[in-house]
């Protein structure tokens, strides 16, 4: 039977940007527009887009970093919204989250040791002396040992690791508290392509063994396609296609998606042709401080009608667990 | 006779741990209208070469060999000539179109400085060249956008901008170091369909520096591979790609994700780290992280052979690798 | 840039050289070391030990010039030039000393709670150190003064309330820096409030800032002592202090000008030292943090 891991109802968040004239009202930036979403146990689900489609708000929303503005997020059937400051901190060691930068997200001046108990630590801030801090150092060795580093690494500082040891440290963190759920933004978009390799297996590993469900947000298809079951295509803070990875990638109905894997430089495609620019998505994301009525993608859409600019097209049923929200889908 | 061939060069940077050689004998030619991709992950020195060719290396840096640039040999120039040749018959963009350009200028004033130096263009005649120029490269609404500020444009405009820049005084090289890394997918498109139409229509010569496999191959009729601040597999790109030769460059294939080819097992992995420059081993650089390495790949390090037509690659156990 | 990122990596991974051996090789900043390692070393002396007794008046030999008795020769009361300014070294490093750890202490608390809280809090925080930044010390110490009465005291409170607001802004910024980063979302990730961030993460990353900024107010603070002591506002007689000095030998400036040499020159080296320290400092340790990112 499985279960759910992680459930999103109707999420949305705006931000006030601060007032640039006395005269004008400040902006709204309206960086998440409704977002449903779910994971089951030991799935994953990958969420792309580019830039300003809300992907990272989104991951900082399922984290509890930040509070949405209407909706509310599930994590195994508990609305954190409703969790005291306490119930939520213990709540988050079975959420963690891995960040894209493996140089930014680690205290300099903490040890390897220090970084991944910090979770731990926040648990329970006096275990930690007596038999009780044991367990401790053994679910931090246990964490380094997962991700292939080894335990005399502990002791040293992260400017003595390489960019991949780096996110593996990252990992072993979000591993430490075994959470159900990780969710990783951009893991490996700041890993050279050997290093970025090593650490998509191992995430793959990590699955099999310990069974976490992760929601993986990044820009690059070919990373998502290798590790997720599913994909979530998000256009300026709404999902325009969801569905399963292999139906995704065959048959792509929204014409986001279709423009997106376009896009993607292939190899051995040769130089680009007239042809092959002719068929470039023009244009690029529209401003995320306007309202927009109709469909967000319109004004960039190569299949655009009137009809789309008046009308929000819903996420709907396409195909068996296929969603997608165009008028022409 | 090529319009830029660069021989056997050697860059050495100065670091707290002594001098560290960060290009270890490079050579390549680029012909008029000519593209040259170069691949390789952080460290290997591509970004050094490319500041070499541009005479921009960091302070304390030692360079030999010889860059050759329509029969002048561009280390042999004092600053005062390299000044005149950088911008004018070589020119860059980089990865970071915001810190490339000034935050505290309108982009006009920006484009129309080399157009000054160079080309001694002022005033009203400047500015329809700056015009001419941003629209050439596509920016929407040119004549309202040339009075704008770098921070008011997107990151896709910033790098249209910045080609705008490098082409104002029509230069022989375009060097691109990882012009569209910072970009979206899709705008990353744009800048390269961009690029690609500038050489077909100007003949000017291009160096794409880029991590992306994809990028290169969708840009380049030409690729060079480089590891450890050597090269180690150069060759026309689709011949290349269709017969890696280099256990590097397979490696380097083979971990690259794609869409829509699910993998079975796990990625291919190319094991260890990219290697410090200061750690490189004496031989062949690949020696620690490759799966054919023996006893001979630690001394002498491996000269280029043939692999193919016009394809070379740089490896003591070429015979079984193809 | 990838040039530049290449090289800072190589220089990290390298066994980097130590903060000891990159100090030694800091030239200005082993001058200053040296500067400042008179002073205190003068300063502890006077402890235990002056050539003469820097209080003891003999009008006999007053105005004296340089001698072997009197190395920096006496003042109009007799008294022995040298002993004074060692003597005056103390009051100098005592007055820097505490006004500064008010400072710093006090200021970096603010800054660091303004920087967690961000909103109103920091507004009004901001807001009075504004206000308080816009009277001089001299000011300060002179309304405490009118309150109080001149005394030592009241001149390192008004260094020191000075020193808070100066400090509160620089931590704060440093601080609200050190709150963008990634690692501390992480921190937040693993259910760790603000106060356990802030002493677990932000200040350890920005005590180089609290460091640097602290030397360069004891130099501050030993000029405005000096200042303060001048206008009568500071130290009292008979403690020594080198601005007293200074006001005193006015006086016979033009029949004695030597008088005024030693302590306008004690002030002046022991203020650059202190600065060179500072801007050593500076060097040493945020090159390394950038490294570090």
């Amino acid at each position: 039977m499985s279960e759910t891991v992680l459930h999103t109802v109707g999420l949305r968040r705006q931000f006030t940007l601060p007032r640039e004239s006395l005269f004008r009202p400040p902006e709204t930036v309206f960086a998440l527009n409704g977002v449903d979403l779910s994971i089951q146990r030991g799935r994953s689900l990958g969420v792309v887009g580019e830039s300003g489609c809300g992907k990272s708000t989104l991951a900082r929303l399922c984290m509890a970093l930040d509070t949405p503005t209407a909706g509310h997020v599930e994590v195994l059937g508990r609305d954190l919204s409703q969790l005291s400051a306490m119930e939520l901190r213990q709540a988050r060691a079975q959420f963690q989250m891995v960040f894209q930068d493996p140089y930014g997200s680690l205290d300099p001046r903490h040890t390897v040791r220090r970084i991944v108990g910090e979770t731990l630590e926040a648990l329970a801030p006096r275990q930690g002396d007596g038999t009780s801090g044991v367990s401790r150092e053994e679910a931090i060795g246990q964490a380094i040992d997962a991700v292939g580093l080894r335990r005399n690494d502990l002791d040293k500082y992260p400017h003595e690791f390489s960019g991949g040891q780096r996110q593996r440290i990252a990992i072993a963190r979000a591993l430490v508290t075994r959470p159900s759920l990780i969710v990783a933004d951009e893991p490996v978009s700041a890993l050279d392509v050997s290093v970025q390799a090593q650490v998509l297996n191992l995430m793959q590993e990590l699955q099999q063994d310990f069974g976490v469900t992760y929601m993986l947000i990044s820009h690059d298809l070919g990373v998502v396609d290798y590790v997720c079951d599913e994909v979530a295509v998000m256009y300026l803070g709404r999902v325009v296609e969801l569905a399963g990875r292999a139906q995704l990638f065959a048959k792509p109905c929204h014409p986001y998606t279709k423009a997106l894997f376009d896009a993607v430089p292939r190899i051995g495609a040769g130089r680009r042709s007239g042809a092959d620019r002719a068929s470039t998505l023009q244009g690029s994301v529209s401003s995320q401080t306007r309202q927009i009525t109709g469909c967000a993608f319109a004004d960039r859409c190569p299949r655009a009608e009137s009809r789309c600019l008046d009308e929000a097209p819903e996420l709907r049923r396409i195909d068996d667990g296929h969603m997608a929200s165009c008028h022409f889908a | 006779m090529a319009l830029l061939s660069v021989d056997d060069l050697h860059v050495e940077l100065q670091t707290n741990r002594g001098m560290v050689p960060a290009v270890r004998g490079v050579s390549f030619a680029v012909e008029a209208g000519g593209t040259l991709g170069v691949v390789g992950e952080s460290g290997c020195g591509k970004s050094i070469t490319a500041l070499a060719l541009m005479g921009l290396l960091p302070e304390g840096a030692r360079v030999r060999g010889r860059i050759d640039l329509g029969g002048t040999d561009l280390l042999g120039l004092s600053e005062d000539e390299m000044c005149h040749v950088r911008g004018n018959r070589i020119a860059m963009i980089f990865q970071e179109p915001m810190t490339s350009l000034n935050p505290v200028h309108r982009i006009g004033r920006q484009i129309a400085e080399p157009l000054r130096l160079h080309r001694g263009l002022r005033g009203a005649n400047a500015r329809d060249e700056v015009l001419r120029l941003l629209d050439r490269v596509g920016l929407p609404d040119p004549a309202k956008r040339i009075d704008a500020y770098p921070h008011q444009m997107s990151g896709g405009q910033r790098q249209r901008v910045m080609i705008a820049m490098a082409l104002s005084c029509e230069p022989d090289i375009l060097l691109a170091d990882e012009p569209t890394t910072a970009l979206d997918v899709t705008i990353q498109g744009q800048i390269l369909d961009l690029i690609n139409e500038l050489v077909d229509d100007s003949g000017m010569g291009l160096i794409l520096i880029s991590h992306d496999l994809g990028v290169i191959g969708e840009t380049t009729d030409n690729v060079a591979v480089m590891y450890g601040g050597s090269m180690v597999e150069q060759g026309p790109t689709d011949s290349l790609f269709e017969h890696l030769a280099h256990p590097y460059s397979q490696g380097l294939f083979a971990a690259v994700p794609r869409v829509g080819e699910r993998h079975d097992g796990p990625l291919h992995t190319i094991p260890g780290t990219v290697p410090e420059l200061a750690d490189l081993p004496p031989g062949c650089a690949f020696a620690d992280r490759c799966a054919k390495a023996s006893d001979v790949c630690w001394g002498p390090a491996p000269g280029m052979a043939e692999v193919g037509a016009a394809h070379h690659a740089a490896c003591h156990h070429l015979g079984g690798a193809v | 840039m990838q040039a530049t990122a290449t090289a800072t990596t190589t220089e990290n991974k390298a066994a980097a050289p130590g903060f000891g051996y990159r100090a030694l090789r800091h030239r200005s900043f082993m001058i200053g070391l040296v500067l400042t390692g008179t002073m205190i070393f003068a300063a502890l002396l006077s402890l235990l030990w002056t050539p003469h007794s820097p209080t003891e008046i003999v009008i006999l030999e007053r105005l004296r010039p340089p001698s072997l008795k009197h190395w920096f020769g006496t003042d109009r009361f007799g008294r022995d030039i040298l002993s004074m300014i060692m003597a005056g070294a103390q009051t100098s490093i005592v007055v820097g000393l505490i006004a500064v750890s008010l400072g710093a202490v006090v200021g970096a608390a603010i800054g660091l709670w303004a920087a967690a809280r961000r909103g109103w809090t920091e507004d009004v925080i901001m807001r009075l150190s504004d206000l308080n930044m816009a009277f001089p010390v001299i000011l300060i110490a002179i309304l405490l003064t009118a309150g109080w009465g001149p005394g030592i005291t009241n001149a390192i409170l008004a260094l020191g309330i000075f020193n808070i607001s100066l400090f509160a802004r620089q931590v704060r910024a440093a601080g609200i820096a050190m709150w963008e980063r990634e690692f501390v979302l992480a921190a937040k990730a693993a259910g760790k409030g603000n106060l356990a961030i802030t002493v677990e993460h932000i200040l350890p990353n920005i005590v180089s800032v609290i460091v640097v900024q602290a030397t360069i107010s004891f130099a501050v603070a030993i000029l405005a002592e000096a200042a303060l002591s001048y206008l009568g506002v500071g130290s009292q007689p008979p403690d020594p202090s080198w601005g007293r000095m200074l006001s005193e030998s006015q006086k016979h400036i033009f029949s004695s000008p030597i008088i005024a040499v030693w302590p306008g020159l004690a002030i002046v080296l022991s203020v650059l030292g202190l600065n060179l320290i500072g801007d050593g400092l500076r060097d040493l340790i945020d090159p390394r943090l950038a490294r570090q990112r």
